[in-house]
């Protein structure tokens, strides 16, 4: 009796499950990354509607963080650097079937100034048609990162259609390879191929679910057990379990940077010698060998190489205990003591070294570095802290050092993050920025990169920039982050994206 | 009549309740370090550096610049009215949110405390009936390792067991029957360790009994005198600390839900908390408050009903 109830019990469950995998269908691919999508409102919050290939903005950024024509197929700015014009596509039309046209652009945007947050610091004096397809953005002060912005998924087209009457998004209705179907917010987020699409890249597979799944064992999992097709944003620890059943490994350095943070307002980073030293007594190999299990890369300059704007020709800082030895001897600390601590004036070489747990793999950094200093008689007193609270002590100045991991290209230009970190005038109000930074030439350049919109000669005024942070450090690089995705065997022409601006599901095709 | 009385009295308690939490609730918020308006557009938009000038104009918007107490007051107005506000994450009303996420958190909770209550009731029963022996033992040894594990490594376990192993049941995932066999099991077997210790002691003392002696005397088989006799009056004190266990799992079942996907009010609470998306947390608080004294109303209720004494007295 019990035997016949268990097998009819375990049949059930099986021709469930069948039934599941026949209705998931084959021409369905399946994504999970930590975040749902937390809002219908594209202007609110773009990127999981851009990641996915629904909505579209004016201008793309290819692989490298290098601008590309989009929606726009070019754009000019007037000899005064001040007036912007914007020649869309003719061809491109939204999902609904409505005609992009330049007055749909431009009222997308002027909602966007209003009710999104992405604008609010951007100097736009004035957003107007002078035809069908020509959108003329005029600004008050010359700002050669407005492209950046305005690649943003934030800044893309809607058609009118997605607006209810008090103008709240009901759907987004945009011009990508593949149409909105529906979303549980925090949850999912369902979209179908758009047969009708603009572009010469039609997408091959049929339906994208992207799913929101915060825990990333359940991610790892959920790719073994084939409910995903692409799990994102997996911890190191889990490729060897993937690999061991068959699934294969991406990774991609990102703009996103560990770095050490001085305090340089008072105690002994005040000093350009000691900054100097720490630099050079910090085993970057070793940060990436033992804390991230090998997978990242040392930096040489605030950018990983394969970011368009990183300066290539800068080498970093090597290991070199010695070096930092005799910085520190000729910057006056010594052991006078000998209680195995250096000292200058009466005064040991001790200081706080401030982080956070939220970013997982700041603390065992933080304790590498903490031992690392040891060896050359620099006392550190680490303090692990929530997020929040050790913003609060940066922001007071109760710090020597701060770990911090922090992407740089949320707007994928160098202005976005350079300025409000290095300018002098930014370095002393909240934030993660170098505390009391303050280099007229720095100051002078950033000015400079902002007006100049010839993109080569803006890219030697970065590189500049980055010779001179090198110089001063007042900050320490330490390493890029690596994203590594976990990726079904039946997925091929899958590209992982250096800021993740668009996953380019088009190319992707399932077997 | 004294009944409904008491049951009136709880239902009175709470207002009491549900203002104390809230204010708790609004008070800890504004407690954390941090600009709620920078951490609620960190979150939004998913950088670290929301432009100030947007940071600025949510805190104007939100009133985070006017006192705690002017803010918890303008709340509390809207509240009463039924107002609870929008998600700044989601810029959908509270009681959406709310209401989606309340359903499959009563879902999870009933599941598993009726699978708490058919694991705990018969191992307890046995272990008491035993009380001594090997059985005894073995189930004491039962309820110390499942007590002593927390609930996310017995989730991993399961996956690892029956969704990568026996391909038995998906991962995670939520909207069938299947999608609810790990996380109710998960959290039942972790609340049956207890609620079995508790069921052995119930029903040690109920076996001291003299109407038991007397029920064995007439020559009932043992079956009857435990199965009719000792379990009814065994079960009320079991009954009711289930209830607060299901008042618990109704928002306390945090790390299950994120493991395995489940959109209940756990989550929603945790990720709301982490995005000070003030209005949806007090939203979460008061919602757990009132599932919290409803479920332990609803357990006396039952209690009262299956005690025999109450019939007796009425």
């Amino acid at each position: 009796m019990r035997s016949i109830f268990f097998k009819s019990v375990s049949l059930t469950i099986l021709l469930t499950l069948i039934t599941c995998t026949a209705f998931a269908g084959q021409k369905t691919l399946k994504i999970g990354s930590p975040w749902g999508p937390k809002t219908l409102d594209v202007q609110k919050s773009g990127y999981a509607f851009q990641r996915i290939g629904i909505v579209e903005s004016m201008i793309g950024v290819d692989f490298n963080l290098k601008f590309t024509p989009h929606l726009a197929e070019k754009w000019t700015v007037s000899d005064d650097k001040l007036t912007w014009s914007f020649t869309l596509r003719k061809d491109v039309k939204f999902h609904d079937g409505t005609l992009l046209t330049a007055q749909i652009m431009a009222d997308n945007l002027k909602r966007l100034m209003k009710k999104g947050a992405l604008l609010k610091s951007v100097p736009i004096k004035s957003i107007t048609v002078s035809d069908n397809q020509t959108l003329i953005i005029v600004t008050s002060e010359p700002f050669a990162p407005l492209a950046a912005y305005l690649s943003k998924g934030e800044a893309a087209a809607l058609a009118p259609s997605s607006f209810d009457a008090d103008g709240n998004v009901i759907r987004p209705v945009g011009t990508g390879p593949f149409k909105f179907e529906s979303c549980k917010l925090k949850d999912n987020l369902v979209a179908v191929r758009n047969d009708n699409y603009w572009g010469s890249k039609k997408a091959k597979i049929e339906k994208v679910v992207y799913k929101g799944v915060p825990d990333a064992m359940t991610r790892t999992a959920m790719l073994q057990s084939g409910e995903l097709d692409i799990a994102q944003l997996l911890p190191p620890e889990a490729i060897a379990t993937l690999k061991a059943s068959g699934k294969n490994i991406q990774t991609k350095a990102i703009g996103r940077t560990r770095f050490v943070g001085f305090n340089m307002a008072e105690g002994p980073f005040t000093d350009i010698k000691t900054r100097l030293a720490v630099n050079y007594a910090i085993n970057r190999q070793d940060l990436v060998d033992f804390v991230l299990e090998g997978i990242g890369e040392p930096a040489k300059t605030i950018y990983p190489p394969v970011i368009f704007w990183a300066n290539t020709k800068l080498k970093g800082f090597p290991y070199s205990p010695e070096k930092a030895k005799k910085l520190l001897a000729e910057a006056g600390w010594k052991d006078t003591d000998g209680d195995g601590t250096l000292d200058k004036d009466g005064k040991p070489f001790a200081f706080k070294l401030v982080t956070y747990p939220e970013r997982a793999t700041l603390p065992p950094t933080a304790e590498v570095i903490q031992s690392q200093l040891k060896k050359l008689g620099i006392k550190v007193e680490l303090v692990v802290v929530q997020v929040d609270l050790a913003k609060k002590m940066r922001d007071s100045g109760d710090f020597g050092m701060t770990i911090v991991g922090r992407g740089l290209l949320f707007v994928p230009d160098p202005d976005f993050n350079l300025n409000a970190d290095y300018f002098s005038a930014n370095t002393l109000k909240p934030g993660w920025g170098a505390y009391h930074y303050d280099n007229p030439e720095v100051d002078k350049l950033l000015n400079q990169g902002r007006q100049e919109f010839n993109t080569e000669k803006r890219k030697k005024i970065y590189d500049r920039i980055q010779t001179l942070l090198l110089e001063d450090s007042p900050m320490a690089y330490l390493n890029y982050y690596t994203n590594i995705d976990g990726v079904s065997p039946r997925v091929k022409g899958y590209v992982m994206h250096p800021v993740e601006h668009c996953f380019h599901l088009e190319r992707i095709e399932l077997n | 009549m004294s009944i409904l009385k008491s049951a009136i009295l709880r239902v009175a308690t709470l207002v009491p309740v549900l203002i104390g939490v809230s204010v708790a609730a609004f008070l800890s918020l504004a407690m954390f370090p941090g600009d709620p308006a920078e951490i609620a557009l960190t979150h939004l938009m998913e950088t670290e550096s929301p432009p100030q000038e947007a940071v600025q104009q949510l805190r104007d918007e939100m009133g985070y610049n006017s006192s705690i107490a002017v803010q918890y007051i303008c709340w509390l107005k809207r509240a009463v009215k039924g107002d609870l506000g929008d998600s700044i994450q989601s810029g959908q009303p509270v009681t959406t949110e709310l209401r989606q996420a309340i359903g499959p958190s009563m879902l999870l909770a009933s599941i598993a405390i009726i699978l708490t209550a058919l694991i705990a009731v018969p191992l307890g029963t046995t272990a008491a009936v035993n009380a001594g022996k090997a059985v005894d033992k073995v189930a004491l040894g039962i309820s110390l390792i499942l007590s002593s594990i927390p609930d996310f490594f017995l989730a991993i376990i399961f996956i690892l067991i029956f969704s990568l192993q026996l391909q038995l049941l998906p991962v995670a995932g939520y909207g069938n029957w299947y999608n609810l066999v790990l996380p109710a099991m998960s959290l039942a077997l972790i609340n049956s360790a207890i609620t079995a210790r508790l069921m052995r002691t119930s029903m040690l003392q109920t076996l001291r009994g003299k109407y038991i002696l007397t029920a064995r005397a007439k020559g009932l088989r043992e079956s009857v005198v435990i199965g009719r006799h000792a379990l009814k009056n065994a079960f009320p004190p079991v009954l009711h600390y289930l209830g607060t266990q299901a008042g618990h799992l109704i928002g306390g079942a945090v790390v299950i839900e994120s493991i395995f996907l489940w959109p209940g009010i756990g989550r929603l609470l945790v990720e709301s908390v982490r995005s000070r998306d003030i209005f949806v947390v007090q939203g979460c608080i008061l919602t757990i408050g009132t599932a919290y004294v409803v479920i332990i109303l609803a357990a006396d209720l039952i209690n009262i009903f299956l005690d025999p004494r109450f019939e007796e007295g009425e």
